[in-house]
């Protein structure tokens, strides 16, 4: 298992950019946000086990579900929307990130993504972190990882 | 021949953008079906006719590889083609899929993937 934070920011601003029409942008550039971000988490377990774990600002969250609904007005797009779009963005990383950081061979089973923070426990447990600046805002992205 | 199609996903949202961009496509579409989880999906096939399945993989209580096993094991459902659309890279699970005739779309996909692999499948021209 070879994660990189390289790696793990590639293929997030890859899915931002082809689900939510979402585009990297200079650190500069990114809307800054002063609220408490939204978490979101994912769980998957094969060879390796493991979280990824997304934190946003809330005020990507309509814009988010209205790109990728292909909705005129963000206003359009209620809270369970935003959440499931959410969910898909993440489930779609972490799907695209395993056969990439682990054999393409392996196969993983990628659970239902959660609002929560990631909680791996484990003395073998390791983090990869990185941040990935968006036209929207900046995305937090942190990888969880253990032997099974 | 207008197409009666089942759209198997835990995410309502990807179930919208799906059915949108068979609508978009100008594909002749009947009767549109939606369901969370391979369970429900099957529930939906014992009581509507259906011609197309797009089914995702990683879903909670029966997963999608689960539902094409029963589909196909049904002798009433065996033919239906299916599209399994996922974020799954695994070869060794995607050629496991293959062998049992899905067509794989890999998410994200775009709409023109989609159209392309539905209009070989169901011979629909726009």
């Amino acid at each position: 298992m070879q994660p990189c934070r390289e790696t793990l920011a590639r293929i997030a601003e890859d899915t931002f950019a082809s689900l939510a029409f979402m585009f990297p942008v200079e650190p500069q550039e990114a809307p800054p946000s002063a609220a408490p971000p939204v978490i979101a988490s994912v769980a998957f377990h094969g060879p390796w086990r493991g979280w990824l774990e997304m934190s946003l600002p809330p005020e990507m969250m309509a814009p988010l579900a209205a790109n990728i609904l292909g909705a005129d007005d963000p206003a359009d797009t209620d809270v369970e929307k935003q959440v499931d779009a959410l969910k898909e963005v993440l489930n779609v990383i972490c799907g695209n990130l395993l056969p990439v950081i682990d054999s393409p061979q392996s196969e993983y089973t990628v659970a239902a993504p959660l609002m929560q923070k990631a909680d791996l426990a484990g003395p073998d447990a390791a983090a990869t972190e990185t941040s990935i600046c968006l036209d929207s805002g900046t995305v937090q992205l942190r990888l969880l990882l253990a032997a099974a | 021949m207008s197409l009666n199609v089942l759209v198997v996903d835990d995410s309502a949202v990807t179930r919208a953008v799906i059915l949108k961009t068979l609508s978009m496509a100008g594909l002749d579409l009947g009767q549109t079906h939606q369901a969370a989880n391979g369970r429900l999906g099957l529930e939906v096939l014992e009581k509507e006719w259906i011609d197309l399945i797009l089914v995702d993989i990683n879903m909670p209580v029966m997963n999608g590889e689960e539902m094409i096993a029963a589909v196909r094991e049904n002798p009433l459902w065996a033919d239906i083609p299916i599209i399994v659309v996922s974020t799954e890279g695994s070869v060794t699970r995607i050629d496991r899929l293959q062998s049992n005739g899905v067509t794989f779309v890999h998410k994200p996909f775009t709409p023109e993937a989609i159209c392309n692999v539905v209009q070989g499948l169901t011979e629909v021209t726009q």
